[in-house]
């Protein structure tokens, strides 16, 4: 089977509530079984590596996971939302609804790449439903002397870790937020109350440095789904 | 317990094959001490004090002069494997290459260090790649056993473009994960790497199997034709914030040995204490 009609079987089977899909990932069938939830935001998912990535850490946790399309309806305990750039505040909206119970939700900043007025909606979106204001991107290897700076971003919770960067930073005011995760002075993650339950915004990607293999990632995220 | 809390820090060492031509092994000692460094290596067959003739009980003596001297041998390094290299077809050049590959590890065992250095694999127009990594496949499991019974790692050092081998962090990771001996791992040269890959993503990817480090700066636009690429930290092309900030990454606390293959024209001594003071900032990381 391959990997997108596969995911349309998943999809509509957490739709109907099907059970025992011939689906090699091990995702959980019935709706809410998963201890963690990928949203799969399709076009809006703007780096295809990071949700394989965020998959594919799973699978070696051995955490049961399910991918989902659309979060209408969603409840669920643990969201993670791939390098997201969704420009449709209600989209926006069923993803923090998912929280109304509580819940841990993981969003990955999908602004890396997008063009100036692009980017500007995503800003505008992520201050309006979730309260994060996000500073202009910092391209980290144009202009500069590479032999002036490192590579990695310093995350500190839920432990401490080194991970690269993804080119281009995505900054986040942390007044008021937890900071999480910072590249020199810049926060780059933070954690703060959505609800009743808890958001973590990513605003460098994390998830094609799990599909790449880096150690230091795979063991962050282990500890981030052990901790939520 | 991590660095920053107060745990294990990097030391710092240098060759003995630098000690100036001429000195005796005690001068060569009182110098690397004065400098400043808590180590160091030994070059079997570089040396005069130190070949592959030297009595078990000459290295005993050797160890006892490196401690008296207040100082510790950091690993065991040898430079005959060019000559004899174990991936060779001619049996008996191949078996001398694992002779001194076992004489590496029985004198590290004497010595004190948990690590040797062995140039494995030599690829040339007459040996081609894959003889060759069948070869130092075959020797290094033979040989795990023993280093293993020593409690001493194999470090295979990358030397790249030199010996034309494991060319990049993948291949090098390949195969010591075909290899599957916890007692062989990489000596990772940060300087060695020249210009086909950077430093940092060597460290990164082979993080847990790096045994020791070898520390020297290149210079990466320089063509191999005329004078050596190599040159002192800091005046080359690596990215030593980024070199520093992996070793962070990985928690690689162990040794960084210099090998400044380029060597001052005058005042050799000088070198030792530079080069110290420059590993000095990279441990501490000031850069």
């Amino acid at each position: 089977m391959g990997l997108a009609a596969g995911s349309a079987a998943m999809g509509l089977a957490g739709r109907l509530g099907a059970t025992d899909l011939a689906w090699p990932f091990a995702a959980r069938d019935a709706e809410g079984g998963a201890e963690i939830t990928v949203l799969d935001c399709g076009k809006a998912c703007t780096i295809s590596e990071s949700l394989a990535g965020y998959e594919s850490a799973l699978r070696a946790c051995g955490v049961p996971h399910r991918r989902v399309f659309d979060a209408t309806g969603l409840t669920a305990k643990k969201l993670i939302v791939p390098a997201a750039h969704l420009s449709d505040c209600r989209a926006l909206q069923r993803i923090k609804k998912s929280l109304a119970r509580g819940g841990m939700l993981l969003f990955e900043s999908g602004a890396t790449f997008l063009e100036a007025r692009e980017f500007e909606i995503h800003q505008r979106l992520m201050e309006s439903e979730f309260g994060i204001r996000l500073g202009a991107p910092w391209q980290l290897w144009e202009g500069g002397n590479s032999a002036r700076q490192t590579p990695y971003i310093n995350y500190e919770w839920p432990a401490a870790a080194k991970i690269r960067d993804f080119s281009r930073l995505i900054p986040v005011d942390c007044e008021g937020v937890e900071s999480i995760a910072s590249f020199e002075d810049l926060t780059l993650a933070v954690k703060r109350p959505a609800g009743r339950g808890t958001m973590v915004f990513l605003g460098s990607p994390l998830g094609p440095h799990l599909l790449a293999g880096d150690r230091e990632a795979e063991s962050w995220f282990k500890q981030f789904c052990s901790s939520c | 317990m991590s660095r920053a809390e107060g745990g294990e820090t990097m030391k710092k060492s240098i060759g003995d094959n630098e000690i100036p031509k001429g000195w005796s092994f005690e001068q060569g000692l009182e110098l690397v001490k004065k400098a400043g460094y808590e180590g160091i290596e030994l070059w079997l067959g570089d040396v005069p004090w130190f070949q592959m003739t030297t009595t078990d009980a000459q290295v005993l003596d050797l160890r006892r002069k490196v401690e008296n001297a207040g100082l510790v041998v950091s690993n065991v390094s040898s430079g005959l494997h060019w000559k004899y290299p174990i991936s060779a077809r001619d049996p008996p050049i191949r078996e001398e290459g694992i002779r001194i590959l076992e004489r590496e590890i029985e004198t590290a065992h004497l010595l004190g260090p948990d690590a040797i250095l062995v140039v494995a694999g030599l690829v040339t127009e007459e040996v081609p790649y894959n003889e060759v990594y069948n070869r130092c496949l075959e020797v290094l499991k033979s040989v795990a056993p023993k280093a293993a019974q020593a409690g001493v790692k194999i470090g295979c050092e990358n030397n790249n473009s030199e010996n034309k081998f494991l060319l990049s962090p993948r291949e090098f990771l390949g195969f010591l994960k075909e290899l599957n001996e916890p007692s062989v791992g990489i000596h990772l040269d940060v300087g060695n790497i020249h210009d086909t890959g950077f430093a940092e993503q060597w460290i990164e990817m082979l993080g847990p199997y790096i045994t020791r480090i070898h520390v020297k700066d290149v210079m990466k636009k320089r063509g191999r034709c005329c004078d050596s690429v190599y040159t002192n930290i800091f005046l080359g092309d690596n990215n030593w914030k980024a070199i520093r900030a992996a070793l962070d990454k990985v928690g690689y606390d162990g040794w960084l040995v210099a090998e400044m293959e380029r060597r001052y024209g005058a005042a050799h001594d000088q070198q030792f204490y530079d080069t110290a003071a420059a590993l000095d900032r990279v441990i501490s990381n000031r850069l």
